[in-house]
């Protein structure tokens, strides 16, 4: 077990080398950051050339490389080529709103997830299965974009019930996220997510309850929801982690999209400005963060699976 | 009797009445975005002297803000979309089909090598690497399909890989191998036809996703730039106040036909997974 | 044996293959193996029918395996011709190879579902080109012909015909390649008893029109009695007794090789006296193979030889009416069996006195001592 969790430890720092290879390597391919710092042809020739020596640019791209990994290990990202702010501070601040809102969206996902799932399985082949099914037909075909549009327009412009963007009254006191300002971005994603779910989940209860025990239990009697709650719902946690670990790699794109759309001071936001404006430091240490987060992810879930489950230990050892 | 797999997996099909119904609609939106050249009332970037204007006889959904005819370019938007997400859908199918078999046939190291790979690029945040590929190289039609293409291999890849290993110890492989066969007869006429349907089933969800991310990307700004109509840049506009207040019919029909889209290639490739895998039936 | 050895096709000799066993536990183990063949020897010769026999889980399957190279053995040599299978270099083993086919115990997973008959069958032929586009068909149809299908068979798909008709196009398909070797792993165990009987009679006449030889790897006794010339029991991944098959069913000598016998279902109803002997004990497993006579621990004869020893295969002595006959001046069945006509081999210490202890006894009896 021990040297299974190593191995796959060592497997995720590969592919994470190999990430910020390739991330790098696609930076290095966009051009000269000088010429986007510059902004303009009024700087001249020797300042530029002043400014990469400072900065090592006028070394070979790997031998740049290797500098930049020093850096990262160290904590330090560099500086924003717009702001000149630190890149870490910057991501830093923009953090909270984003696991404010992904963690929200993320826990009433999994619950309406979860619950449509399991009455879906239950109620099989019923118009309510149809229902539901339908529903994370939807779920899984409208984009988030068009959602939020339509959200906007019922709720802030028709009904004037919910603020149309931002995470807090301008101006108002304290510096958290005001509940009101998160109900349609947390709808328009956690919709979405749920979507995508409900089937992963239906599909896995209803081969819990086609096995022979809880018929057996079913058959002494004990009322379905009974049966459910005491053994189903324990094996179905196993489905749930899975479906929690499936959503880590796409929350982020959930994110651009929707902190654009609702203006939420997040992540998402401040990667797709730093996207619009070239602003390389910026984009490489989000790519790295968010694929750190996702190998991590991967990784805690394999551990957790080869714990509940020797055969998968077995299986993964030979495939990898 | 005589019945050939692939007609049976028709008839299984036409029993779909969801996925039937979603292939006729599909086949009919094709068909008019196919034509859109003839049929289109007006060029899709032509500016006409009506801004603005609601639905009429004249233009029957409304002109945009510039006045260029509504219904033209919801025609030719529907014809990028399809396209885009048929040849990105292709391109990972085919990227994932032969690195998927590969690794799966040959196995040992360069499994190793190919799967690191597939999960770097999985790792790698969807939407981020293709906003950041849309800003290096320049956002446009073959630009937006060739990074589609490459970012939604991977999936097909580890189906394909999967299935394969267990197929390559398949009695009837294990025979073509002591017929002495070679290898490339084992793989493109033992193995790759009895993974076809898992990979096309697949495809389908690949192609909704598709088309999918490439509304998103235009919405954004970052895919098909104006004035080339898609159905994701013409929603770009609704973020204004005043369009989504006012305008209903600048932004309703593109967002609806978006969905009509996925909803229906979604159902396709459901109807197809149950036609293919007879024992699935719900 | 010495007077066949000219016509020995396939030769193996200490043939090994171990299957390493993955470490479930936290702490390093030193490394363990599934010992699934663990050093088998024998030799097939031209027309001859070899059955290989044993309980599931025995090896002889994965022997098998090994023979036409879906497997690499571990240790151990294959030769066929006297030539080294594993040796040779890739284009002349390929042509070598041809000439040993293998037909599957299930016939419903050797053929390719998306293939045609007419495709399965000339493949290879047009491969290797033992046809060309032109005959193609002519050799296809001579085919089903030989194995009793019909012509119209050929465009059709695998899912279209009964388990018995397709163990005829596996076979057909084996014979494509003109092999002078087939590997039969248990073909018709997955087939009804009827088609059992049409299948086997199908092998028979094959063999004597082609002059095939077989491995006929099978679980019970039973359909190797009715195509064997000789046989071989596998205990454990070795083989524990050899002999011609109408010896072995009159005079098995290993106690392994008796309680199989033992428990083939007797068709006359007259001679049901024989007791079915099933030793105590479950077959250990694989990975922990007892010391000395892997039997060991499920013989009632065991002895601390046995326990620390193991036996390898040897010639059996005659039985004592036989060797009794012999010094009498009568021709008989002990004679034969001086002159190496009989073959008779087993891996046990002690097969003559168990033989000659049991002699006297009734069957009752004999089964009391298990």
């Amino acid at each position: 077990m021990v040297k299974y969790i190593i191995r796959r430890l060592g497997i995720a720092l590969i592919v994470l080398f190999g990430i910020t290879v390739i991330d790098y390597w696609i930076m290095s391919l966009a051009g000269n950051p000088i010429e986007i710092m510059a902004g303009g042809p009024r700087v001249n020739e020797a300042m530029l050339a002043q400014k990469a020596a400072n900065l090592g640019l006028d070394r070979p791209v790997y031998i740049q490389y290797f500098y930049w990994l020093r850096e990262v290990l160290r904590g330090n990202f560099g500086t924003s080529y717009k702001s000149y702010e630190s890149v870490s501070s910057m991501i830093l601040s923009h953090l909270g709103p984003t696991l404010v809102l992904m963690g929200t969206a993320l826990l009433l996902s999994t619950a309406v997830a979860v619950t449509a799932g399991i009455y879906s399985a239950v109620h099989e082949h019923e118009r309510g299965d149809y229902l539901v099914q339908t529903l994370a037909f939807f779920g899984q075909s409208v984009p988030g974009f068009f959602l939020a549009l339509l959200l906007i327009w019922l709720f802030a412009v028709k009904l004037g019930a919910l603020p149309m963007g931002g995470m807090r009254e301008l101006g108002s006191a304290g510096s958290g996220v005001q509940g009101r300002y998160l109900v349609m971005p947390v709808l328009v994603l956690a919709f979405e997510m749920a979507g995508r779910n409900i089937r992963y989940i239906r599909s896995a209860m209803l081969e819990i309850l086609n096995r022979e025990y809880l018929r057996t239990a079913e058959a002494k009697g004990i009322g379905p929801f009974r049966v459910i709650w005491k053994h189903g719902l324990r094996n179905a946690l196993v489905p749930i982690i899975t479906v929690l670990a499936m959503e880590i790699p796409g929350l982020f794109g959930g994110a651009v999209v929707v902190e654009q759309v609702f203006s939420w001071p997040g992540l998402g936001l401040m990667t797709m400005n730093a996207v619009l404006q070239r602003d390389y430091p910026v984009i490489m240490a989000v790519c790295l963060l968010s694929a750190s987060v996702v190998l991590l992810t991967n990784l805690v879930t394999d551990i957790l699976y080869a714990a509940a489950d020797p055969a998968v230990r077995f299986s993964q050892n030979a495939s990898v | 009797m005589n019945e050939s797999y692939l007609g049976s997996v028709l008839r299984r099909f036409r029993y779909h009445k969801r996925g039937l119904v979603s292939f006729w609609v599909l086949a009919v939106i094709a068909a008019l975005a196919l034509l859109a050249p003839w049929i289109a009332p007006y060029d899709p970037t032509a500016i006409t002297p009506d801004f603005s204007a609601p639905p009429s006889l004249r233009h029957l959904l409304g002109t945009d803000e510039i006045g260029r005819d509504m219904l033209s370019r919801l025609l030719y938007g529907a014809r990028m979309s399809l396209f885009v997400g048929f040849m990105s859908t292709a391109i990972a199918t085919v990227i994932g089909t032969v690195l998927g078999l590969l690794a799966g046939y040959f196995g040992g190291a360069l499994d190793g090598v190919l799967m690191r790979f597939t999960d770097m690029v999985m790792s790698f945040p969807y939407i981020l690497l293709i906003l950041v590929a849309a800003t290096i190289f320049q956002p446009g039609m073959w630009n937006i399909i060739l990074i589609l293409g490459l970012v939604d291999w991977p999936g097909v890849a580890r189906l394909v890989r999967g299935s394969v290993m267990e197929l390559r110890n398949a009695d009837y492989v294990h025979g073509s191998e002591i017929a002495g066969m070679s290898r490339r007869y084992i793989l493109f006429s033992d193995i790759l036809p009895n993974v076809t349907a898992p990979i096309l089933v697949f495809a389908t969800s690949v192609m909704a996703i598709s088309i999918l991310d490439e509304s998103a990307l235009s919405f954004l700004g970052m895919g098909i730039q104006p004035p080339t109509a898609s159905l994701g840049n013409m929603l770009n506009g609704a973020q204004s106040l005043t369009i989504l207040t006012d305008k209903p019919w600048l932004w309703l029909p593109p967002g609806i036909l978006i969905i009509t889209l996925v909803v229906c290639v979604n159902f396709i490739g459901d109807a197809l997974r149950d036609a293919i895998d007879p024992t699935t039936v719900r | 044996m010495s007077s066949s050895e000219k016509n020995v096709l396939l030769s193996v000799k200490e043939l090994k293959k171990y299957y390493p066993v993955p470490n479930p536990s936290l702490r390093p183990q030193p490394k363990r193996f599934v010992r699934a063949v663990d050093g088998v020897s024998f030799a097939l010769r031209e027309g001859e029918t070899l059955g290989l026999v044993g309980e599931s889980g025995c090896g002889k399957s994965t022997v098998g395996r090994l023979l036409v190279g879906i497997e690499q053995p571990t240790e151990g040599t294959v030769e066929y011709r006297g030539r080294s299978l594993a040796d040779r270099k890739s284009c002349e083993r390929k042509h070598i190879r041809t000439e040993l086919q293998m037909i599957f115990q299930d016939p419903y997973a050797a053929l390719n579902p998306r293939k045609h008959v007419y495709d399965i069958l000339s493949a290879p032929m047009l491969y290797h080109g033992l046809a060309d586009r032109s005959n193609a068909g002519q050799k296809v149809d001579e085919l089903l012909e030989q194995v009793g299908l019909p012509k119209n068979a050929k465009e059709r798909y695998p899912h279209e015909f009964s388990g018995g008709q397709r163990q005829r196009i596996v076979i057909a398909k084996a014979l494509s390649l003109n092999p002078k070797v087939i590997i039969c792993d248990e073909p018709v165990s997955a087939l009804d008893n009827s088609i059992q009987a049409q299948v086997l009679n199908l092998l028979r006449d094959l063999q004597r029109e082609r002059g095939l030889s077989y491995l006929y790897i099978a679980h019970g006794l039973g359909t190797v009695h009715y195509v064997s010339h000789r046989v071989a029991v596998m205990y454990l991944g070795r083989i524990v007794e050899v002999a011609d098959v109408e010896e072995i069913f009159r005079r098995p000598l290993h106690p392994y090789a008796q309680m199989l016998i033992s428990s083939v279902p007797v068709a006359d109803p007259t001679k049901r006296d024989r007791p079915v002997v099933i030793p105590p004990g479950e077959v250990p497993s694989a990975m922990d193979i007892p010391s000395g006579c892997r039997f060991h621990d499920r013989c009632p004869y065991a002895d601390d030889r046995c326990r620390r020893e193991e036996p390898e295969l040897r010639a059996a002595l005659p039985a004592q009416a036989e060797a009794d006959a012999v010094a009498a001046g009568q021709r008989g069945a002990g004679e034969r069996f001086a002159a190496g006509a009989v073959l008779h081999e087993t891996a046990c210490w002690h097969a003559e006195q168990i033989e000659a202890k049991t002699m006297g006894q009734t069957a009752a009896e004999r089964s009391a001592e298990w």
